[in-house]
């Protein structure tokens, strides 16, 4: 002879509980749905744009390291030995390097401007692979091969075009540098992490060592290595290509700037997630401030319960279960408005679409654990009323 | 001599004061099974306190209460609860009906916490609403029903279990004299099928309907007349 509730009963009990009262379940839940949306809107769109910044770096490779082996402590320096580039790609784990030098020469649009007009565009002389190494792609036309290296070609950088203002290759634009005129064969693509080359106009070795006495020795080199020994290399890198004044040499890592951005990126939204779940928490004391007040306006109900043959566990569980109720539909709703939040602002950002289902599980989880939480008291003190006072008159 | 449904034996119920309130004082009660009797008093008399300690709501100072046999008091909460389910049916002077559900649902809560299946429980609340005679407003609400009528619903609920025995509170306390007899003829009628009925009232004129009366005053049983 004992009690039983059926678990869909229990259920049953939970759903008509809210709806006798919907405007206050409405509003009670809007508390919960705010918390959640807030924080898987939050992981939806940090977790779009980490897409495209993983994909970036992954396009990019973190493995590059950026040498500037001239300047010293005043400028001067010394200079760089030619045989520099060489000496790095026999460190062991290097898989390549290139470099470009700087052309003592200016870029105009045609003879008629002034000498001193040059918009901050500076001329390198670059290696073949250099836009290989770098990960770049041309907008339009080629970049400087074996042939277009020995006679006046150049490629633009995309800063530098826009400076010059040439749009495209057609129809078959020139640029004057001193004296004389180089047939524009491409225009790059924006360099992400390389905005001093975006700012250059490039041309080939032979070419400026035939016009501007140009030599091998490199202003800046680029150095692939295996990501494993990055360190080591760029330890040894200073005294291998300059020798005499290695203090003079600085070694960085474009890619850095893109992870310094994603840890940034993090920290915001690891802030984000924790406002969101203060709402949650402010949500769950609405949730137990609201069950207290059910419970005392349901006395004679509990009463009846109680006298149809409710177990104080009964009744315990028909409140929390309805705590958990309310707070499970703040939080569907809240996940549905976050999801919505973050497939709206990645298709305005054209950000790559990235909803985490974890977070998703984690934040109903989380609203589900609040209103468990928050139904524990309310609860207890609804199984604790004494049945006979319960059904007084 | 059949067993008695309900036994009290010399109990008393008392509210810690000070000063102390025995509402039952020494009370000895025994139902048979298939009576039906009202217990009658004055308000104050310890009515409302019998009628919980009778319908294990509440447990006694002294004394003992068994129902079919059993002395409550060896029972846990739980227990009680599991007793009051199968054993016990309530009707409340203010009928307390749940709003929001119909006569057939309120019906079948009386069956909720017995772990029967809904479409069962809803089965058995139309047979025990046609029994008190409203089989004509199944799909009624409690506030599109007369107060005799609902009060009927809430003496289905009680009745839908098939309790030992069934304890109304005041059931015409809320209700004209001319729906109070209705209610009257439907307890002997229902007695009449064979359910063991108690009924706790004030008025004199109600409890003279009934085969026996148990009169109450100040917590003791001063009189006993059967018809």
């Amino acid at each position: 002879m004992r009690s039983r509730l059926r678990p869909g009963d229990l259920f049953g009990l939970g759903l008509r509980g809210l709806a006798a009262r919907p405007a206050r379940a409405v509003l009670t839940a809007i508390g919960i749905a705010i918390g959640i949306a807030a924080i898987v809107a939050v992981i939806g769109i940090s977790a779009s744009g980490r897409a495209d910044l993983i994909a970036t770096l992954d396009r990019l490779g973190t493995n590059l390291l950026r040498i500037t082996p001239g300047g010293g402590v005043l400028g001067t320096g010394s200079e760089v030995p030619e045989e520099a580039r060489v000496m790095a790609a026999r460190i062991g784990p290097v898989q390549s390097a290139t470099q470009t030098t700087q052309v003592a020469a200016t870029v105009r649009r045609n003879d008629l401007i002034g000498e001193l007009e040059t918009g901050g565009i500076a001329v390198l002389a670059t290696r073949l692979d250099l836009l290989d190494e770098l990960g770049g792609s041309l907008q339009e036309g080629r970049f400087i091969d074996d042939a277009t290296g020995r006679v006046p070609a150049v490629v633009l950088g995309s800063v530098a075009a826009r400076r010059l203002g040439i749009a495209d290759l057609d129809p078959r634009p020139r640029v004057f540098m001193d004296g004389t005129w180089f047939t524009v064969i491409g225009i790059l693509e924006p360099l992400e992490l390389h905005p001093d080359v975006e700012r250059s106009v490039l041309i080939g070795y032979p070419v400026a060592e035939n016009l501007y006495d140009t030599t091998e020795s490199p202003t800046t080199l680029y150095v692939r290595a295996d990501p494993e020994f990055l360190n080591d290399v760029a330890e040894v890198i200073p005294a291998t290509v300059n020798p005499q004044a290695p203090d003079a040499v600085d070694v960085t890592r474009p890619s850095d700037a893109l992870q310094a951005r994603q840890a940034a990126d993090e920290a915001l939204t690891n802030l984000l997630i924790g406002l969101g779940a203060v709402a949650l928490l402010v949500a769950g004391v609405a949730i137990a401030n609201i069950m207290v007040m059910s419970v005392l306006e349901r006395r004679t109900e509990i009463g009846v319960r109680r006298a149809l043959g409710a177990t104080k566990r009964h009744i315990r569980l028909q409140f929390l279960f309805e705590s958990v109720l309310l707070s499970g539909i703040g939080g569907v709703a809240g996940t549905a408005l976050g999801a919505a939040i973050t497939v709206a602002y990645a298709a305005n950002r054209d950000l790559t679409l990235a909803v985490p289902p974890e977070g998703v599980a984690l934040s109903i989880g989380a609203a589900l654990l609040v209103g468990a939480v928050a139904g524990l008291y309310p609860a207890w003190r609804a199984a604790r009323i004494p049945p006979a006072e319960a059904v007084r008159k | 001599m059949t067993p008695p449904v309900l036994r009290l034996s010399d109990v008393s119920k008392a509210y810690p004061g000070p000063p102390e309130v025995r509402a039952v004082d020494g009370v000895d009660l025994a139902v048979a099974p298939g009576e039906l009797l009202a217990v009658m008093g004055p308000s104050g008399s310890g009515k409302s306190t019998l009628l919980n300690v009778m319908g294990a709501l509440d447990r006694v100072t002294a004394g003992t209460v068994a129902i079919d046999g059993v002395d409550i008091a060896t029972l846990s909460d739980r227990q009680l609860s599991g007793l009051r389910s199968h054993k016990i049916g309530f009707v409340f002077q203010d009928f307390f009906l749940i709003e929001g559900l119909d006569a057939t649902a309120n019906v079948a809560e009386g069956l909720l916490y017995r772990g029967i299946r809904r479409r069962e429980r809803r089965a058995r609340a139309v047979a025990a609403l046609e029994r008190v005679g409203l089989g004509h407003r199944l799909h009624h609400r409690p506030n599109q029903l007369s107060g005799g009528e609902r009060q009927r619903v809430a003496i289905a609920r009680a009745l839908v279990g098939e309790p030992s025995i069934v304890f109304a509170d005041e059931p015409t306390g809320n209700l004209d004299s001319h729906t109070s007899e209705d209610i009257a003829e439907l307890f002997a009628a229902l007695n009449a099928e064979g359910t063991t009925i108690v009924v706790i009232t004030h008025e004199r004129e109600l409890a003279a309907r009934f085969p026996r009366i148990v009169e109450l005053d100040d917590g003791r049983v001063v009189g006993e007349r059967s018809r």
